[in-house]
């Protein structure tokens, strides 16, 4: 794509709201073509902090030091940043915040949370402190304000991005969430979903049913069941229908391909091996990338999309195996009853 | 020693709907072979049960016979023996499994039974038939699965019956040992026995894919060496 392509989408995104999008591809043309004025003009109307827009504003006047309008603007910015107050706190919120992880540390969360809320109060720009608290708070809506906040601070943090960006499943779809985190191995942080759903559910079946997964988590922990990866999980069961297809087709040959050879036999394997895979992989939920290339969905799919996979993998797995019944039946129409032995 | 009843309670599943399914199939077809078959069981067994002389020549219907052979049976006491101890031990290596994957696996053990079955008396003309090796595959998953379940098990000492809770690996391993010495005798001497003890060790030790077969939790469990 051309950059003036570019450039077109990211001016809709920016009058869209899309700023994050209209940032991303305007800082990709400025890389290309740092004297792109056009680029730096929007992307001074897009970034967060007021350093990055008196950079951009400033970068537009280097290229073109006639335009007015922006320089107009790159004075107002100045003066805002010199009626900024100092950040004389800086030392004193770092301090706070040292005292909050130590308390964390001890599982003082009550403690820890209280502190990080004063370094705030002392200094508010403070990326670090909101970071801490979107970490260790137990509520959601505190987590993903906090996020937004940090996020809000340096929009180039992507932990922060994708934090936020699971913060807001979590809080639309938490059954998933937590089922997403537990796939993960992250039993702790499933459990946490967990919890701020149930102390936010006013349904008693939802209740009932949260409560259930949370003694199941616990239970789980309780018992140091090892973390098995999902991927790990697929492998394992997508060898066992083709081991039945294999010893099937063996038994169908005699036991000795070599004696009795029936190589269409053969073909199904690689059909039974991927039915198998697809059905492991609608059982297994995991974020697999085959959501994403065939059915353009992300996480595990959607129950839509595991249905389709399972329906094709059933097919897959079935239809040889009917191949080798039929193989069976067709010798049998030629087959001569032996006599009695005894 | 005759296994009455697992004691222990399912994990993950409520009803072992495959295991009651196999279990009705089971007895349907002996109703058929009974009162439709009835008196032409020659050629009915010839085309249905593993005959190992036909299996290694290709003749007869091969991949069929095999799974059609685990579901034939010679006698009422046959099949009551065979699907009582598949109710014991089958409920909860389903419930480990999930159906489907347990039908997978049942299947797998009986042919694994019919194979080394064929492969040891590989001149026999003489048909095999019964559900046996794949339940002793489903015991020996059992007996990897949960080797301290407790099995209501009827004990006759003398003409006294006891039913003690005994331990599922002295019962599997006691049914497993019973067929050690006929098999050796049926290698070396080529010794006549009315059961297939080599299809019953073949299932036996097909056991051990249980583990391609297991839900990912019970896998996990297995890993982590607590109870499935």
């Amino acid at each position: 794509m051309s950059s003036s392509e570019d450039l077109q989408r990211a001016v809709q995104a920016a009058r869209a709201g899309r700023k994050v999008e209209a940032r991303d591809l305007l800082l990709k043309i400025v890389e290309v073509d740092p004297r792109n004025e056009m680029a730096w003009m929007w992307l001074s109307g897009v970034v967060d902090s007021l350093e990055d827009r008196i950079i951009a504003c400033e970068n537009v006047l280097t290229i073109n030091p006639t335009n007015e309008k922006v320089l107009a603007y790159l004075m107002k910015l100045q003066s805002q940043r010199e009626s900024k107050p100092a950040r004389k706190n800086s030392g004193e919120a770092a301090n706070l915040l040292h005292q909050a992880k130590v308390c964390a540390e001890r599982n003082d969360i009550t403690a820890a949370v209280r502190l990080a809320w004063q370094a705030l109060e002392k200094q508010d720009t403070y990326e670090d402190a909101w970071l801490f608290i979107a970490k260790i708070s137990p509520d959601l809506d505190q987590q993903i304000a906090a996020l937004e906040k940090a996020y809000k601070l340096n929009p180039s943090n992507t932990e922060a991005a994708s934090a936020l960006k699971q913060a807001r499943d979590s809080k639309a779809n938490p059954m998933r969430a937590a089922q997403q985190l537990e796939q993960a191995g992250e039993f702790e942080e499933a459990l946490k979903v967990y919890q701020g759903w149930a102390a936010r559910t006013k349904n008693s079946r939802d209740f009932d049913q949260i409560y259930r997964q949370i003694i199941r988590i616990e239970g789980l922990q309780k018992e140091k069941i090892r973390y098995v990866a999902p991927t790990s999980s697929i492998a394992r069961l997508t060898f066992g229908w083709p081991l039945l297809y294999i010893s099937l087709a063996l038994v169908q040959m005699g036991l000795n391909p070599f004696a009795h050879p029936t190589f269409y036999l053969w073909l199904g394997l690689p059909l039974v091996v991927v039915g198998s895979f697809l059905l492991s992989l609608a059982e297994v939920r995991s974020n697999h990338i085959l959501w994403q290339k065939i059915f353009g969905e992300q996480g595990d799919g959607s129950q839509f999309a595991r249905l389709i996979a399972a329906t094709a993998g059933w097919f897959l797995v079935i239809v040889p195996h009917l191949l080798i019944i039929l193989d069976s039946l067709n010798r049998l129409r030629n087959f001569h009853i032996p006599p009695k032995p005894f | 020693m005759f296994p009455l009843n697992d004691t222990e309670p399912n994990r993950y599943s409520f009803f072992p709907i495959m295991t009651v399914t196999i279990i009705v199939i089971n007895c349907l077809i002996f109703y058929i072979e009974i009162f439709v078959v009835g008196e032409n069981y020659w050629s009915f067994f010839m085309k249905y049960a593993v005959t190992p002389n036909l299996i290694l020549s290709a003749k007869g219907a091969g991949a069929l016979s095999n799974v059609s052979a685990m579901f034939l049976h010679g006698g009422l006491l046959h099949l009551l023996s065979n699907m009582l101890a598949l109710w014991v031990f089958g409920r909860r290596v389903e419930d480990a499994c999930g159906p489907w994957r347990f039908l997978a696996f049942y299947l797998l053990a009986g042919t694994w039974a019919h194979i080394l079955f064929t492969l040891v008396q590989y001149d026999s003309r003489i048909p095999g038939i019964g559900a046996s090796g794949a339940i002793f595959g489903v015991m020996g998953a059992y007996l990897l699965l949960y080797p301290g379940g407790r099995i209501r098990t009827l004990v006759l000492v003398s003409i006294v019956p006891l039913w003690p809770r005994i331990r599922a690996i002295w019962v599997v391993l006691y049914f497993v040992g019973i067929q050690i010495i006929p098999a050796i005798q049926i290698l070396l001497r080529k010794a006549d026995y009315s059961v297939n003890h080599w299809a019953h060790l073949g299932g036996f030790f097909s056991a051990v894919f249980i583990l391609l077969f297991l839900r990912p939790e019970a896998f996990a469990r297995y890993l982590s060496d607590t109870s499935v």
